[in-house]
């Protein structure tokens, strides 16, 4: 077992936002993370990265406590914080993710570095931007560029947060045929909340809607839906048949 | 010009004016250019007036006052860091009271120093043409500090700047590295009083900087240009200022002021011209 949430609990200003989350990540899992907008899913990934500590509960990671864990863990978060005339080009980006292991050298990256951020970029196919400043790229560039940021860290553990909210259906297959690929090598969490795109990627799925609604390896059908949202929604099933109208 | 290069070579203190005005701008084009990109100013502003109430107190002590004002940039890099990084929604009343509160003690320090002093002016103002060889030697070795830590924590400070969740979740202390930054910025407005003075130094900070940006996009880049513009700025107004006897630090920030003015309606201009270029393209 890689990540174990036990009855985790998280308010904020005594609001439940996360309540009573069980959840068990197994080393090779794909786990989706469907659910309505402001249904704490953001919150549990930030949770298991440390960034956000749990009013109640206990996360183990790889059975130790988050704190010990030497766990290496790479996020591609929803929304990029930065100016856009930040003044730096693709490269540079993905060596950073670099930087703790060449804490104090004077200026340059080491070899080996070059090599590991060099492969991260060819595997995400944006190793012809290395040059380009960020100002200047697309959104599923810029998405690539941060997932190969992530690479770049050799994580056991990659989490994402919405990779595809910003860009056309057809960058968001590339990127889950990429995802797919890197699953063969390192354990998957994928916050999205389009649950009918994902299913045919994933093999674990985890519903989140305050408190966990549903989780298993079943595939997902329209009652699960019902119970997550209350109401029923049209699904759309991509692997089928050619989308059709949806109602929500 | 001509009587500008016959001074330089005839006496000290010229030279010494000149090669300060050039180590300086070392320091000053390398932080401000995190200056610009983090949008420190107001920031840097405030540490800046804050150092008054060091020189004041360091002058009626006894001390000499560039001591006290290095001791205090330190102590308002870190106070006004802390404020950044703690009390989000007032930053910016809490930095406004201390830029005034520690000019208020640096002036009441002043007054009640025995004898009046004329030194006031030229902690406000600067003045160039008053740095001795110690001065010199002072600015050599605050220059070697912030240029050997910007050599050792550049891709550091770049992450900090440039995405401090990433930072802080692979295990880089942003808020160890955002005080350093600040305290390297504090040390490069202490160098800076003596060229332009305090209530100048934001210019001369920034502008180089602002300039840069417009020509490239790379961090390493941005900073050697700066260094080089903030040399000819100094050179310049030092040059510009010889003759007519003007005062030297503010025709430094003219200069400075002109000179960006200029490049931002270069940069209009080349703007409409691609736009023109394209669209006449296109009509064909």
């Amino acid at each position: 077992m890689l990540v174990s949430l036990q009855n985790l609990y998280f308010s904020y200003q005594h609001n439940i936002i996360l309540e009573n989350i069980n959840l068990d990540i197994f080393t090779g899992d794909f786990l989706g993370i469907v659910g309505p907008n402001g249904g704490g899913k953001t919150t549990l990934l930030k949770i298991i990265l440390g960034l956000l500590k749990p009013t109640a509960g206990q996360i183990l990671i790889q059975q130790q406590p988050l704190k010990k864990s030497q766990l290496n863990i790479a996020y591609v978060p929803q929304f990029f914080n930065f100016a856009k005339t930040f003044p730096i080009s693709v490269s540079e980006v993905v060596l950073l993710a670099r930087l703790p292991y060449t804490w104090l050298r004077l200026g340059y990256y080491s070899k080996q570095d070059k090599i590991i951020a060099q492969q991260a970029m060819e595997e995400t196919s944006i190793a012809s931007l290395a040059k380009q400043a960020l100002k200047h790229l697309s959104g599923g560039q810029l998405q690539r560029v941060f997932i190969a940021r992530a690479l770049a860290c050799q994580p056991k553990l990659l989490i994402l947060d919405e990779p595809t909210a910003n860009i056309d259906f057809r960058a968001e297959e590339d990127i889950f045929d990429l995802l797919k690929q890197l699953n063969q090598r390192m354990t998957i969490i994928v916050v999205s909340h389009d649950i009918g795109f994902i299913s045919q990627y994933i093999n674990k799925i985890a519903c989140l809607n305050r408190t966990l609604v549903y989780h298993s390896t079943q595939p997902i059908n329209d009652s699960v839906i019902q119970k997550l949202y209350g109401n029923a929604v049209g699904m759309i099933q991509h692997q089928q048949e050619p989308p059709h109208e949806s109602d929500h | 010009m001509e009587q500008f290069i016959n001074a330089v070579l005839e006496f000290e203190f010229m030279q010494y004016a000149l090669l300060a005005g050039l180590l300086v701008s070392i320091s000053c084009g390398i932080t401000g250019s995190y200056v610009y990109i983090k949008r420190l100013g107001f920031l840097a502003g405030g540490i800046a007036h804050a150092i008054f109430a060091g020189m004041g107190i360091a002058y009626y002590l006894g001390y000499s006052p560039i001591l006290g004002a290095v001791l205090f940039a330190i102590f308002a890099a870190l106070v006004i860091g802390w404020i950044h990084l703690s009390f989000d929604q007032q930053e910016d009343i809490l930095i406004s009271a201390f830029w005034s509160v520690g000019m208020a003690i640096g002036i009441i320090f002043l007054y009640r120093t025995p004898g009046y002093n004329i030194d006031l002016m030229s902690y406000l103002f600067g003045n160039i043409l008053m740095v001795s060889k110690q001065d010199l030697g002072f600015i050599i070795i605050l220059n070697s500090i912030i240029l050997l830590s910007t050599l050792l924590f550049y891709r550091s400070f770049l992450l900090i700047c440039f995405d401090q969740e990433f930072a802080t979740l692979r295990g880089i202390s942003v808020r160890f590295y955002y005080l350093f930054l600040l305290c390297l910025i504090a040390l490069t407005v202490v160098l800076l009083i003596q060229i332009v003075g305090l209530v100048l130094v934001l210019a001369l900070l920034t502008l180089p900087a602002a300039m840069a940006a417009q020509y490239t996009h790379s961090l390493a880049y941005r900073m050697l240009i700066s260094v080089l513009l903030g040399g000819f700025f100094t050179t310049g107004g030092l040059a510009l200022s010889y003759q007519p006897n003007l005062p030297a630090g503010a025709s430094i920030i003219l200069l400075a002021g002109l000179s960006y003015l200029c490049s931002l309606l270069l940069q209009a201009l080349r703007k409409k011209w691609q736009q023109h270029k394209t669209s006449a393209t296109n009509k064909l």
